[in-house]
């Protein structure tokens, strides 16, 4: 039998019985077939020994079982990790960032407790996956949408506590930003409800956010001083109509002012649909189309352009532009979506175009204008996030193919906010890109461009493959923290990580003598003084763990 | 509440739109074939492929059923496999590619089912097609033999997996590599076999 670190085998034992007690025999795994299934698949360390794995897993059914699991855990001292459907792949899956923790598993809590067609917002528990809560509202035909990530596998509360990010409109984009109200088991197993939900018989919970006082929510995301039994989202009332417009300009220099256009129109509400930056005289493709930009290689181009994207730094040259410019290849092209009744998107991608038609020789088309809902069976003409359905269609790319020949085993997701600036997304190309280069990591093989989950700010994703051998993951791992590093160095930090970064990636945060994480301490140590909810994880460690761990 | 009950009360409808192919009038296997063990009832396969279109003529030649997706798993898993794993755990066997796979062995969590078996093919352009095999021990050493021994490996392959325990236990303990050379081919995509038990 597997025995969590620093508890005795004998009480360990004695914890595993009581869990069973409170959950039952069925609920608790202990065999090796069983703690494989919380293994994460995309793990660098797969098969090496330091893969983080769980010593058992408890499934809970309720709050009050939860209560009781926590309170038991206090009492042998037993570490848990709890997570809601475990596929946060790319950023640790379901294994424990502390290895030999007990796995809290809460997929069995599942249910959807209130969805609120006039008041747009649902009141769900952890278990609950995007594909529950949209298979919920479409048996009750409510005009409500989720806002879902790509694939839309996971849980709305797990997506949103490690502050995930989709597809609609700006307001819903934001995972975090859109909740609305928590209840969380502490880890002295007391019951707390944050926001209007501290007021018993609340009417508010899910319709206004701070309560009175601190408002405390943000602390249970990334972090580990509660487990989130329930938590409230606000969702977006059924469009009208859908309009996706685009707009290409035809010189490098010109992205400069794409940026800087498309910040003050969508700062000022113009334009609130996911923009979808992309070059095609790059061969960058829009984000939607990205995973087929891996299956079937970049569209054929002519042996002349190929021979002048060899020859571009930086994704630049004056001939690679000019012969743009001859050929009628716009050097980037921005995809800009509307949500709303007709004559209102009309009227917002009208004044879009007037705003970008400051910029010589931008061109305007639309590429779709639709009344919603969209036919059901034309929903993968589209990319099915961005009309708030979950999809799995991005699995079913990957096939070994000439553009793809060694598909990987998984993939770690590195992923620095940079500013929303056209000099900036030029600055992260070299920056990383020579980084990259030197350390041999396969990142950065051609312009990347960055995505617009966020308001405010670019997310510069990228993934760096898990493989079969072992030594290359190694490199890649040290290489990944050299990358962390050299973000951090120009101001640049993660937005989200594997636990196998998250000290790296934390210990850039490091303003006043890492005066964050000195206070995230100071929390740990008063929240959960014996901690026991998953120890190290965003680099919070209780204070007998405390600077032992790489 | 039992892992079966706790299943059961999650089931939701469902309309099948996957295509699924049934047998008609075909010869069912032979008894002692499937007599003792838990075994899939049903074949899902990318059709996509011809060997994975040409293991799936076989598995309903034999008698059982097979359903077709195109590559996307979303119907597939949505409207179809999720329902029935929350409902009823049934195994499944599959051939598909790595990626779907993967997805589906996530999804079938949900329902604490895994990966019992699994066999990757990598075929090459004259070349024989390679395979490896992971699996109990048993039923690894039986479909290498075949495999081994069989140029047209999608047929052997459909006998395997309509014949190979879909029991959770015991937990896979061996790979083998059969057939020819592994590795894979720059020109072929790599297809996974594989079934999900519980």
């Amino acid at each position: 039998m597997r025995v969590a670190p620093g508890v005795r085998p004998t009480d360990f034992a004695s914890a595993l019985g009581e869990f069973e007690r409170v959950v039952g025999k069925d609920w608790v795994f202990t065999s090796d077939a069983d703690l494989d299934l919380y293994r994460d698949a995309y793990s660098p360390f797969l098969n090496e020994p330091e893969e983080r794995t769980a010593s058992a897993a408890v499934a809970p059914s309720s709050t009050e079982e939860v209560q009781q699991i926590v309170r038991i855990a206090g009492r042998y001292k037993v570490p848990l990790y709890p997570i809601s459907t475990g596929r946060n792949l790319g950023y640790g899956g379901s294994a424990p960032a502390y290895s030999g923790s007990v796995v809290l598993d809460l997929k069995r809590m599942n249910r959807i407790l209130e969805v609120s067609e006039a008041g747009a917002y649902a009141l769900v528990e952890p278990g609950v996956s995007y594909f529950d809560l949209y298979r919920y509202i479409q048996e009750r035909k409510l005009k409500v949408w989720i806002d879902c990530p790509d694939p839309g596998w996971g849980s709305v509360v797990g997506n949103a506590l490690d502050r995930g990010g989709g597809y609609t409109n700006a307001n819903y984009r934001n995972h975090f930003d859109s909740h609305c109200g928590m209840e969380i088991v502490l880890p002295n197993g007391e019951l707390l409800r944050t926001g209007m939900g501290a007021i018993p018989g609340a009417q508010t919970w899910q319709q206004y956010k701070s309560g009175c006082g601190p408002w405390v929510d943000g602390i249970f995301s990334q972090s580990n001083f509660g487990v989130v039994t329930k938590m409230g989202f606000w969702l977006m009332p059924q469009p009208e109509a859908y309009l996706r417009g685009a707009v290409s300009v035809p010189r490098y220099q010109d992205l400069m002012p794409l940026v800087e256009t498309l910040n003050l129109l969508e700062n000022s509400r113009i334009t609130t649909g996911f923009p979808d930056l992309s070059s095609p005289l790059l061969g960058y493709p829009p984000i939607g189309q990205l995973q087929l930009l891996i299956e079937r290689g970049p569209p054929a181009i002519s042996d002349a352009h190929r021979q002048l994207l060899g020859g571009a730094a930086l994704g630049f040259s004056p001939e690679l532009e000019a012969f743009g410019v001859r050929s009628g290849i716009p050097y980037w092209e921005l995809f800009l979506s509307y949500y709303g009744p007709m004559e209102v998107v009309d009227a917002q991608w009208q004044a879009t175009q007037r705003h970008f038609a400051r910029i010589a020789g931008a061109k305007f088309r639309v590429v779709d204008r639709t009344p919603l809902p969209v036919d059901p069976a034309r929903i993968e003409d589209y990319h099915e996030a961005e009309h708030g359905v979950p999809s799995l269609r991005v699995f079913s790319i990957g096939a070994r193919t000439p553009w793809n020949p060694t598909p990987s085993k998984g993939h770690m997701w590195f992923s620095p906010i940079i500013p929303r600036t056209g000099e900036a997304i030029i600055e992260a190309n070299r920056v990383f890109g020579e980084a990259a280069r030197s350390l041999e990591m396969p990142l950065f093989r051609t312009f990347t461009l960055p995505a617009c989950f966020w308001e405010r700010s670019f997310i510069f994703i990228l993934a760096t493959p898990v493989t079969e051998d072992p030594a290359v993951n190694r490199r890649y791992r040290e290489g990944f923290k050299k990358l962390i590093e050299v973000g951090g160095r120009h101001g640049w930090g993660e937005y989200r990580t594997a636990p196998v970064f998250q000290k790296s990636v934390m210990d850039v945060y490091s303003f006043n003598d890492h005066a964050l994480q000195r206070f995230h301490a100071t929390l740990k140590d008063a929240i959960d003084p014996d901690g026991i909810l998953s120890p190290g994880r965003y680099d919070i460690w209780p204070r007998h763990l405390r600077g032992k761990h790489a | 509440m039992n892992r079966r009950d706790f299943c059961s009360s999650v089931a939701a409808a469902t309309t099948l739109t996957a295509c699924s192919l049934r047998p008609a009038g075909a010869a069912g296997l032979r008894e002692a074939d499937r007599s003792e063990a838990v075994l899939a009832q049903r074949l899902v396969f990318d059709s996509r492929f011809p060997a994975s279109r040409q293991v799936a003529a076989e598995f309903v030649r034999r008698g059982l059923e097979a359903t077709a997706f195109d590559g996307d798993v979303t119907a597939l898993w949505y409207q179809d496999l999720g329902p029935q794993w929350t409902a009823s755990r049934l195994p499944v066997a599959g051939v598909t590619t790595a990626r779907a796979l993967l997805c589906l062995e996530q999804l079938a969590r949900d329902a604490w089912m895994r990966v019992v078996f699994r066999a990757e093919h990598a075929a090459g352009d004259g070349l024989p097609c390679g395979h490896r095999v992971t699996g109990k021990a048993a039923d690894v050493r039986r479909v290498c033999a075949a495999l081994d021994s069989d140029d047209d490996w999608p047929t052997g392959l459909a006998l395997a997996l309509a014949t190979t325990s879909a029991d959770a236990a015991p937990r896979p303990s061996l790979r083998l590599e059969a057939g020819g050379r592994w590795g894979h081919d720059r020109r072929s995509p790599g297809l996974v076999s594989w079934i999900i038990g519980a």
